[in-house]
C-alpha cells in the first residue's frame, strides 16, 4: 500500500517535472525565434545563451526539490569546464610566457636551453601515478614543501608583528633589527628545545621573551608588545639613537562614543 | 493513547517546528525574486569600513591632483564565479570609483584566473560609460599564476614576473605603467576575494613595500578581516552584498549591490521570522510538556 | 638513503627563503628571489596535467565498466576537452570578440560555467536558512544569547532593520539623551563586530600563525611524521 502510493507520487513527481521542462524549454526556442527574426543570429546567439543560462540555473536549483539525475549532470559539466578551463590556463597562462616563450626564443628573444633543465625535476611529479616510483614524486613534493615552510616564517610573522611607520622617516620599524634577535633566540632554541620536539613552545618563547639587553632598555618588552599590538595598540619604533620607542596609536575607526557631548576626558583632557 | 500522541504531533506549536525543508526553500526563492518586478528603495547607514576605504580612494585621487604623480591602484581580482553574488558588485563599484576619480588601476591575480576576466567586462561597460580607454585608464595583467616565491619576487619588481598583459602587450609600452615598477609605486591593493587570498598581500607584499590594503570579501570572510582592520594592516573593507551596496551610496550610484541589497532584506527578515516560529513552537511544546508531567503527578 | 635525500632536499627547499628572511638585505641573499621564484614557478607549473590524468583515469573505467551514471562521465569528459581545445584554439588564433571561438567560448564561460558554479554556492544560502530555523532553539541562555547577538547582526546590516532604530539618530546633540543615539541597531552590530568578534578573531589568528609556524619548522626540519616522510 504504501509502495503503491511512493510509487504513484513519484509518477506524479515526473510529470510536473517534464511539463515545466518543456514548458521553460518551448518559451525558450520561442524567445531565440522571435529575436532570430528581429535581430539576425546576433539576436538569436544572444538569446539562445541567455535561456542556456537559464536552464542551467534551474536545472541546479532543482536540487533544492530532491537530488536528481539532471542536477548529477550539471555538475559533472561543471566539473568537466572547469578542470579544462584551468589546464589550458595553466599552460596558456604560465607555461607558456615563463617557460616555452623562454627555451625556443619567442618575441625576438634568443633561446635559452637553460630552460630544459626544469623539466626534469618538473617530470617528478608524474611518478604519483606509477606504484612503484613513487617516491620520485616525493622529492619534488617535499622540495615544495621545505620552500612553503620557509617562506612561512616571513609570513606567519608578519601577521603578529604588524607593519608600522608608514612613511615616517623619523620613526620606521627596523624589521632587519628584530630578525637578528630572532635568530639569536631560533639558534638557541633549535639546539635545546626542538630536540625535545617542544616546537610550539619553541615558537612562542621566541615571539615573547625579549633579549637581555632589551630588558635593560627604557621601552616595553617590544616582542610580547608587537605580539599583542591589536590589543594594546602600541606601535614599536626606533628613535634616532636606535632606542626602541613604544608610541601609543589611537584606532583608526570610529567606535561608538562613549561620551555625551561636553565630555572632557581627565586623561587626555579631550573629549 | 496512540491517538493522544497523534494529536499532539499534529498541534499546533509541533507543526511550527516541522515546516518542510522545501516550502522554507521555496519561501527564499520567492522573497529574492520579488525585488526583480518590484522597486523596493534601500538606503543604508554606511558602515566605518566602508566610509575607511572611500576615504582612501579619494585621497588617492587627491594626491594625484595635487602632487602631479600618478599613483595607481592595484585590483587583485582573486574570485571566482562562486562568489561572484557578492564580489562582482565590490568590484564594480571599485572600478566606478576609480574611473570618476581618474586613477588609473591594474586588474590582475596570481590565485584564481577566472577574477580578473570577469573584472574585464565590468571594466569594458564602465569604461564605454564614462569615456575610458584601456592601456590609458586602466591595464589587465590577467591571470599570472604565482607560487610563494614567484610572488615575493613580483612584489620586488613587477616585471620579473608580469611581461604582457592579457592582450599580448608588452606592459612597459602601455602608459598606465609609465611610472610604475614595483608594489612601491601602488597606492593601493584592492583584493576582491571569496577565500583567504588577502594574507597572500599581508604576509608577502606590505611588510616588504609597505603598501595600503583594502579588501572586498564575502560575508563570512568578513568577521576575520576586523582584527586587521583594527591593527592597520587593512585600511578599509566592503563586506559582503551589503558593503558593495553602501559603497554604491557613497557614489550616489545604486547598482548591483543595491539591487541585491533589496531581496537580501527580505531573505534576511525572513530567516528572522523562521526561528522566530521554530522557538514559538519549541516554548509551547516544552510548556505542554511540563502541564502534562504535573497531570501525571 | 632515500629517506634522507628527501630530508635533505626538504631542508634546501626551505633554507634560501628562511635565510632571505633573516639576514640582512647588505648580504645581497635577496637579490636571486626574482630567478628562483622564476625556476619554482616552471617546475610547480609542470604538475598541470596531474589532475586532469587522474580525472581521466577514474572516469574511464566507470564508462568501459559501464557503472551506474557513466553517462555523466562522457559527459565530464566532453566538456574538459571541449574546453581545452576552445580555449587553445581562441589563445593561439588571437580570436577577437566577433569570431565564432569567441562565441563558442563566451557561451561556455558566460552561460554554462559562470551559472552553473554560482548556482551550485548560492544553494548554500538555501540550506543556511533551513539549518538556521531548525538548529536555533533557546535551548539555555547561551543558545538565548546566541541567537540574540545573530538577530541583532543580520537586522544591523540591512535597510529595513536599520530603519527600525534610525529616529534614535536625532538624540546625538542632546546633552541628556545623547546615549540614546548609540542604541541603534547598526551602531551595535558595528561594536559586536569590531570589538567583541574581533578579539576573539585575533585570538584566533595568533593561535592559528603560531601553530602554523612550529609546523612549518617541523617539516622543514624533518621532524613531522606521516606518508611523505617515513614510508618509501
Amino acid at each position: 500500500m504504501a509502495e503503491v502510493a511512493a510509487e504513484k507520487k513519484n509518477r506524479t513527481e515526473l510529470i510536473v517535472a517534464v511539463l515545466l521542462a518543456a514548458a521553460v524549454i518551448v518559451y525558450i526556442a520561442l524567445d531565440c525565434l522571435r529575436y532570430g527574426v528581429k535581430e539576425g543570429f546576433d539576436g538569436f546567439w544572444e538569446r539562445f545563451g541567455v535561456g542556456i543560462g537559464a536552464i542551467c540555473t534551474l536545472a541546479v536549483y532543482s536540487f533544492l526539490y530532491r537530488e536528481n539525475p539532471i542536477y548529477r549532470f550539471m555538475e559533472h559539466i561543471l566539473v568537466g569546464l572547469s578542470v579544462g578551463y584551468m589546464t589550458a590556463v595553466v599552460w596558456t597562462e604560465t607555461m607558456t610566457p615563463n617557460w616555452l616563450d623562454r627555451l625556443v626564443g619567442a618575441d625576438g628573444r634568443v633561446p635559452n636551453l637553460l630552460w630544459i633543465l626544469p623539466v626534469f625535476p618538473g617530470l617528478l611529479w608524474y611518478f604519483q601515478l606509477s606504484r612503484r616510483h613513487v617516491w620520485l614524486s616525493r622529492l619534488i613534493i617535499m622540495f615544495f614543501m621545505g620552500t612553503g615552510s620557509g617562506l612561512a616564517f616571513r609570513g606567519q610573522f608578519s601577521l603578529p608583528l604588524r607593519r608600522a611607520g608608514t612613511g615616517d622617516p623619523e620613526f620606521q620599524t627596523d624589521s632587519h633589527h628584530l630578525r637578528r634577535r630572532h635568530t639569536f633566540h631560533l639558534a638557541q632554541l633549535l639546539r635545546s628545545r626542538l630536540h625535545r620536539g617542544g616546537a610550539v613552545r619553541a615558537v612562542l618563547l621566541l615571539l615573547l621573551v625579549p633579549t637581555r639587553a632589551e630588558q635593560s632598555a627604557a621601552a616595553v618588552e617590544p616582542s610580547r608588545t608587537l605580539l599583542f599590538d591589536g590589543l594594546l595598540r602600541h606601535d614599536i619604533r626606533h628613535d634616532r639613537a636606535g632606542t626602541h620607542v613604544a608610541v601609543h596609536r589611537p584606532s583608526r575607526i570610529p567606535l561608538p562614543r562613549l561620551a555625551g557631548p561636553g565630555f572632557v576626558s581627565r586623561r587626555s583632557g579631550r573629549g | 493513547m496512540a491517538e493522544k500522541n497523534e494529536n499532539e504531533g499534529n498541534a499546533w506549536y509541533n507543526v511550527l517546528q516541522r515546516i518542510d525543508r522545501r516550502i522554507i526553500s521555496l519561501v527564499v526563492f520567492l522573497l529574492v525574486s520579488i525585488p526583480f518586478f518590484v522597486s523596493i528603495p534601500v538606503r543604508m547607514e554606511i558602515s566605518p569600513v566602508v566610509k575607511s576605504l572611500y576615504d582612501k580612494v579619494e585621497m588617492i585621487a587627491e594626491e594625484n591632483k595635487r602632487s602631479g604623480e600618478e599613483k595607481v591602484v592595484l585590483l587583485a581580482m582573486a574570485w571566482s564565479p562562486s562568489v561572484k553574488a557578492e564580489n562582482e558588485p565590490q568590484t564594480a563599484a571599485m572600478i566606478e570609483h576609480l574611473f570618476r576619480r581618474g586613477v588609473k588601476f591594474i586588474l590582475m591575480s596570481h590565485v584564481l584566473p577566472e577574477g580578473p576576466l570577469m573584472a574585464e567586462r565590468i571594466a569594458e561597460t564602465t569604461a564605454k560609460r564614462l569615456g575610458k580607454k584601456y592601456g590609458e585608464d586602466w591595464v589587465n595583467f590577467g591571470y599570472r599564476r604565482m607560487a610563494t616565491a614567484d610572488f615575493r619576487a613580483f612584489v620586488e619588481d613587477i616585471y620579473v614576473m608580469i611581461e604582457k598583459d592579457f592582450r599580448g602587450t608588452p606592459i612597459r609600452d602601455v602608459p598606465v605603467m609609465k611610472n610604475v615598477s614595483s608594489l612601491r609605486d601602488v597606492a593601493l591593493v584592492f583584493c576582491v576575494t571569496g577565500s583567504s587570498a588577502h594574507y597572500w598581500w599581508i604576509f608577502y607584499a606590505q611588510p616588504v613595500v609597505r603598501c595600503d590594503i583594502g579588501v572586498g570579501v564575502t560575508a563570512i570572510i568578513g568577521p576575520e578581516v576586523r582584527p586587521l582592520i583594527d591593527a592597520g594592516q587593512v585600511v578599509g573593507m566592503m563586506e559582503g552584498l551589503s558593503g558593495a551596496a553602501q559603497y554604491e551610496q557613497l557614489l550616489k550610484n545604486p547598482a548591483r549591490g543595491t539591487r541585491g541589497m533589496a531581496s537580501q532584506n527580505l531573505v534576511h527578515l525572513w530567516v528572522i521570522v523562521a526561528m522566530a516560529l521554530g522557538n514559538i513552537g519549541y516554548v509551547m511544546e516544552r510548556r505542554r510538556r511540563k502541564e502534562r508531567m504535573k497531570e501525571l503527578e | 638513503m632515500r629517506r634522507y635525500l628527501i630530508m635533505v632536499l626538504t631542508f634546501v627547499g626551505g633554507l634560501y627563503f628562511f635565510l632571505e628572511f633573516v639576514l640582512p638585505e647588505e648580504t645581497g641573499i635577496s637579490d636571486m628571489v626574482a630567478e628562483i621564484g622564476k625556476v619554482t614557478l616552471v617546475i610547480g607549473g609542470f604538475a598541470f596535467l596531474l589532475g586532469v590524468i587522474n580525472l581521466l583515469r577514474l572516469h574511464t573505467a566507470k564508462i568501459t565498466m559501464r557503472r551506474p551514471g557513466y553517462h555523466n562521465s562522457i559527459a565530464l569528459m566532453v566538456a574538459l576537452f571541449f574546453m581545452v581545445i576552445v580555449h587553445l584554439w581562441k589563445y593561439y588564433a588571437n580570436a577577437d570578440d566577433d569570431d565564432s571561438v569567441m562565441r563558442i567560448y563566451n557561451l561556455l564561460w558566460d552561460r554554462i560555467r559562470v551559472p552553473i558554479d554560482s548556482t551550485i554556492f548560492s544553494l548554500l544560502a538555501f540550506y543556511i536558512v533551513s539549518a538556521a530555523y531548525r538548529s536555533f532553539r533557546i535551548k539555555s541562555a547561551e543558545a538565548a544569547l546566541m541567537m540574540g547577538t545573530a538577530v541583532i547582526v543580520m537586522l544591523g546590516q540591512i535597510p529595513m532593520g536599520q530603519k527600525v532604530t534610525l529616529w534614535l539618530k536625532g538624540y546625538e546633540t542632546s546633552p541628556d539623551w545623547w546615549w540614546l543615539a548609540q542604541v541603534r541597531v547598526d551602531t551595535i552590530r558595528e561594536w559586536l563586530m569590531q570589538v567583541m568578534n574581533a578579539a576573539a578573531q585575533r585570538g584566533i589568528i595568533l593561535g592559528a600563525a603560531v601553530g602554523a609556524l612550529a609546523l612549518s619548522m617541523r617539516i622543514w626540519l624533518s621532524l613531522e611524521r606521516g606518508s611523505f616522510f617515513d614510508r618509501q
